[in-house]
């Protein structure tokens, strides 16, 4: 709503209050231009465009591991430490690593600095002649500093990392964490109807559910006005440490375990603010015959990018791309 | 794109019992499991409702919003039948969008059992396409089942149950054989008492083969299918619409075997895939429609047309090949 006038001539022009209440929007997150869809940064902002902006949130992105699983658990450091620079919280789960021992060897974020300081090293050159020159037009300018403020680092979508370098403990400590470590847990009998399905996975989905509903990530604790965002991370889903024989012999025990729990996962991950990203061991996709739909992509714009990037990740690190697949879920 | 409505009742005669149909109709000589539900018209061993002679002048027109406007119609089609939508590999939204766009606005009775998604995600892709899944929901139009929903209650639901209403998807914690909740959800709402003011009902199945993912066996998968459309299409006069997915690589043969026999038994298949040649902005995939005419009349072939399309925000563009906006 534009009105004219004001006593010195400017325009006034008013937002209209509460038009489209917006709500608190939640870090690091960012909606779909396309969709109603939240999104989250993998923490690698290249596959963040492979994915059509990044993971939605309440779905799935399932990595094959690559064969001594190097590419695959750089992936999974990578969204992990993308959470924790973004204040998220985290869940992780494995059979083979400890999760402290996971969440100690993150790589350290860039910040802001010491991007600039190569970028800085160009712009010096170009500063010592523009400083002779006085503004003309924009003089009330002049006296202001020449480069303008960073804005805070951990409120960008995407950020880099230096591998090189561990994240600090003090950044992990900032936020909270569940671990689900398979051979640490309990094994008394779960509360929940097991459905045929694997001893190990049950205990991972009832552990899941707990946190869910504690953490009020489903919405569940209307009290709690602060909405954070919960990332899941499973490693090795499917391998023989996991109780599941499915990727080691012909035939398995119940083909279907593994299925009927990326089902329930699905549903719990619908209908909770939550990405999970879950790696598998390799030729596992080809055995377990997912529904095709199952390794569809996210969503219609990120559909066509991964087609037509997945020709240009082939060429680049081939062992991991070849058996790449993404679940929307 | 979905309903091919055309009538095929002569194969069906055979809803439980082993039947005998003296008026030469071709029945399925297999022995179906009894579940107890005696459709009544056979019982006495003649087909009389399958051999209605119905020729409704109905023709489905699918118009998309703006753009191209289609119609899938041709000649007199009895409305009951069954239509297979196949995705490919490649496969997207398309068909679920298309689903939508057909049920409500014709007024007819949907029953909607979704094993895929939420019930917000199919909200919202039917809001764009201007249906209001949750209005129809609450006037009694759409009976919705959320698969999801239905599966976190069985796996982290309290012990007690109601006894009226068993879960639909029990067979994940019991007999992997056994369909029998999920058809009677089916049954129950589209024979509910109050739903002859709406036109005839719709079955939407999202998708079958998740189904088989879950563990269910294929002959008990299609031995669910056999017993819907004999709800369906012959005692209720209505459409079934399956959702399926197949690859022509695909080493799931359980999977293959589920699609193979819907090929043959459907009336109309809607086969959605990405072009063969990889990416293109304007065009994201293609569409075959098969319009099996060798069912109704022996001798005849098929009818077999081929549109590429192209989603865009609030519909879905249909055009023929060589026709899409990077061409012209």
């Amino acid at each position: 709503m534009a009105a004219a006038g004001g006593a010195r001539g400017r325009t006034s022009f008013q937002r209209r209050a509460g038009a489209g209440a917006r709500p608190a929007a939640l870090p690091g997150t960012r909606p779909a231009l396309r969709h109603g869809q939240l999104l989250l940064s993998s923490g690698l902002p290249s596959l963040d465009c492979v994915l059509g902006g990044g993971v939605a949130v309440g779905t799935l992105l399932l990595i094959e591991e690559d064969k001594y699983g190097l590419y695959s658990n750089l992936l999974f450091k990578y969204f992990l430490a993308e959470g924790i620079v973004c204040g998220h919280d985290l869940f992780v789960a494995s059979a083979k690593e400890h999760p402290d021992n996971i969440l100690k060897e993150l790589p350290a974020p860039l910040l802001d600095d010491t991007c600039g300081k190569e970028l800085g090293d160009e712009a010096a050159a170009v500063k010592s002649e523009d400083v002779q020159d006085s503004m003309k037009i924009a003089w009330r300018y002049q006296n202001l500093p020449k480069m303008e403020a960073s804005p805070t680092p951990y409120t960008k979508f995407g950020h880099y990392y230096d591998i090189s370098k561990k994240m600090s403990p003090e950044l992990i400590q900032s936020i909270k964490w569940h671990s689900f470590y398979l051979h640490e847990e309990p094994s008394s009998p779960p509360k929940m109807k097991t459905c045929n399905m694997n001893g190990a996975y049950v205990r991972l989905l009832q552990s899941l559910q707990r946190i869910i509903s504690q953490g009020g990530f489903d919405g569940s604790d209307p009290q709690k006005k602060q909405k954070n965002v919960l990332r899941i991370g499973i490693q090795g889903l499917g391998s023989p440490l996991w109780g599941d024989d499915i990727c080691c012999s012909d035939t398995p025990e119940d083909v279907h375990s593994l299925t009927k729990f990326l089902y329930v996962l699905r549903g719990l991950l619908r209908k909770s603010l939550s990405a999970c990203i879950i790696t598998v061991p390799a030729h596992l996709i080809q055995r377990l015959h997912l529904p095709p739909d199952l390794s569809d992509t996210v969503s219609r714009a990120s559909k066509q990018e991964l087609a037509g990037s997945a020709k240009l990740l082939s060429s680049g690190c081939a062992a991991m791309a070849i058996g790449k697949r993404h679940l929307d879920f | 794109m979905l309903s091919g409505l055309k009538g095929n009742s002569e194969r069906w005669a055979g809803g439980g019992l082993r039947a005998s149909c003296p008026q030469n109709c071709h029945c399925l000589s297999r022995d179906f499991p009894a579940w107890k539900y005696s459709f009544t018209s056979w019982k006495e061993g003649s087909c009389g409702k399958c051999h209605g002679e119905q020729k409704s002048s109905g023709k489905v027109k699918i118009e998309s919003r703006e753009g191209s406007a289609w119609a899938c119609q041709g000649p007199c089609r009895q409305p009951c039948g069954l239509a297979a939508v196949v995705g490919g590999l490649c496969y997207q939204h398309c068909p679920v969008e298309l689903l939508t766009c057909l049920s409500s606005p014709a007024g007819c009775k949907v029953c909607f059992v979704a094993l895929l998604q939420s019930f917000s995600h199919y909200s919202i892709v039917a809001q764009k396409l201007g249906v209001n899944l949750t209005a129809a929901k609450e006037r009694g139009q759409l009976v919705f089942l959320e698969g999801l929903k239905s599966c976190l209650d069985l796996v982290f639901g309290e012990e007690e149950e109601q006894p009226g209403q068993p879960n639909p998807l029990l067979f994940l914690s019991e007999s992997p054989s056994d369909l029998r909740a999920l058809f009677d959800l089916v049954r129950v709402s589209l024979s509910a008492a109050g739903s002859q003011a709406w036109a005839g009902p719709v079955l939407l199945l999202d998708d079958l083969s998740v189904l088989l993912g879950l563990g269910a066996t294929p002959v008990a998968l299609l031995d669910f299918i056999h017993y819907c459309r004999a709800l369906v299409c012959c005692q209720l006069k209505g459409n079934v619409v399956v959702l399926v997915h197949s690859s022509e690589d695909s080493e799931d043969e359980e999977n293959e075997l589920v699609v193979n026999s819907l090929c043959h038994h459907s009336d109309l298949i809607l086969w959605a895939e990405g072009l063969a040649t990889g990416f293109c902005k304007d065009v994201h995939g293609q569409l075959k429609i098969i319009q099996r005419v060798s069912l109704q009349q022996a001798g005849q072939q098929d009818l077999v047309q081929l549109y590429q399309y192209k989603i865009q925000d609030r519909n879905v563009t249909f055009f023929a090949r060589g026709l899409s906006a990077a061409v012209l």
